[in-house]
């Protein structure tokens, strides 16, 4: 049997990685998930012969390590499109909405950090269930980097403009 | 050898329903097709179930054999599926990725306005992504960024393995013998009913995703998974300490049956 957690976990990894590292990072996820499993399943049993029921607390343990993880490390993915996921954590660069043009802004080095992955974009498309096309028509007929989008970090000779 | 092929059909396929899913369904798209899983849980068992009467070797060929249906069905399925359209725009096949977005995100309309949206979104993110990859493996260490999804996605890998669930998956025989319950069909009957459960509460959970923010549902998952593990932590000592004393904890030994029925909604939120 091959349990994982369960809604979440392919929504959540589609939304972390960017197209060109999907599939790499998916995989990824998937060697240390088989890493992982083939680990408890030869532990368990020693555990449950040796300590009983005391076995069980190494997972209230761990459970709780989760617990702290899960709330310093894991960012917000909820409400954006694909490509806005790419950019937001990408390393790159963010994208922000202006009031007539699409601007890549520049990346400060805290947008790296945890700041900008529990960031909210302040994009018109923040929630799934209300999807507003004037944005889209926006970005469409001006979809340019913005003059002053910082180049990637490591191609520090590259400059893209307008 | 079995087991070779299937992450590269997870790999392909969460993929590829993400990235073809409408925007506003993506989310619960990639969820159910995690809880398909379920399906094909308690099918299996449905059918080992049946074959066990049989007498002879057919017991466990029927099975077997059956096991290759799915795979016939996906290899004679597969040439009718609609491709990414971000792969398609990622090799320069723009007029093919706008046709397959008109189909299936405009139910056909040439001229809406949210396709060529998307269409242009999509085009000018692939183009940056692709200037900045080097196509490698290492593309995955090269910026914070990049890293920072690495720590998360072994930190996935290993929190969906090591939150008990193995133990419940593997080891549910030992752990009802632990408390007391000894008879297999007993024991069968737990396993079949946890399936169709866990069923019930992941395909619930897959349909939740789009009203809660991803980190509540996570907070929400390990937290509780934490609950539930004290709970029978201490259900399990009373049972099994009153056991070693000889006589009965009733009352402890059900409580060790609820937690691990309280454990699979929990776990299936995240």
């Amino acid at each position: 049997m091959w349990h994982r957690y369960n809604a979440l976990t392919y929504t959540y990894l589609v939304e972390l990685w960017p197209f060109t590292e999907r599939s790499r990072g998916i995989a990824y996820f998937q060697l240390w998930g088989r890493l992982g499993n083939f680990f408890t399943t030869f532990i368990n049993p020693i555990g449950l012969d040796n300590i009983k029921w005391r076995w069980l607390i190494f997972y209230c343990c761990w459970l709780g390590f989760e617990v702290v993880f899960i709330y310093f490390l894991f960012p917000e993915t909820y409400g954006r499109t694909l490509e806005e996921l790419a950019f937001s954590e990408y390393g790159l660069s963010c994208v922000a909405i202006s009031t007539n043009n699409i601007q890549f802004s520049r990346t400060s080095k805290r947008l790296n950090g945890l700041s900008l992955l529990s960031r909210r974009l302040e994009l018109a498309w923040t929630t799934t269930r209300r999807v507003s096309l004037p944005w889209l028509s926006i970005l469409e007929s001006g979809c340019r980097p913005h003059p002053n989008y910082e180049c990637p970090n490591h191609h520090p000779s590259r400059r893209t403009t307008t | 050898m079995l087991g070779f092929g299937i992450p590269t059909c997870i790999v392909a396929a969460s993929s590829l329903i993400g990235e073809l899913g409408y925007p506003k369904e993506r989310p619960i798209l990639t969820s159910l097709f995690n809880v398909s899983y379920f399906i094909g849980e308690l099918t299996a068992a449905g059918i080992c179930f049946g074959t066990n009467s049989i007498a002879s070797n057919w017991a466990w060929r029927t099975p077997s054999i059956l096991q290759a249906v799915p795979s016939l069905v996906q290899i004679s399925l597969v040439l009718f599926l609609p491709e990414s359209p971000r792969w398609l725009i990622s090799k320069d096949r723009h007029e093919e990725a706008h046709e397959i977005l008109i189909k299936y995100h405009a139910e056909g309309d040439r001229d809406s306005e949210f396709v060529r949206a998307e269409m242009a979104q999509i085009r000018s993110t692939i183009q940056m992504e692709i200037e900045a990859s080097k196509k490698s493996w290492l593309d995955l260490f090269s910026t914070s960024g990049m890293r920072r999804r690495v720590l998360l996605s072994t930190a996935l890998g290993l929190f969906t393995q090591w939150s008990g669930n193995t133990l419940i998956s593997y080891y549910l025989g030992k752990l009802l013998k632990m408390i007391g319950w000894k008879k297999a069909t007993d024991i069968q009957k737990v396993n079949v009913g946890l399936s169709a459960w866990s069923l019930i509460t992941a395909a619930t959970a897959a349909l939740l995703v789009t009203r809660f923010r991803r980190r509540v549902m996570y907070m929400t998952c390990a937290l509780s998974l934490l609950c539930v593990y004290i709970g029978w932590t201490i259900c399990m000592e009373r049972t099994m300490t009153s056991d070693a004393a000889g006589h009965i904890n009733h009352g402890s030994g059900i409580g060790v049956l609820f937690f691990i029925f309280a454990y699979k909604p929990a776990y299936n939120i995240g």
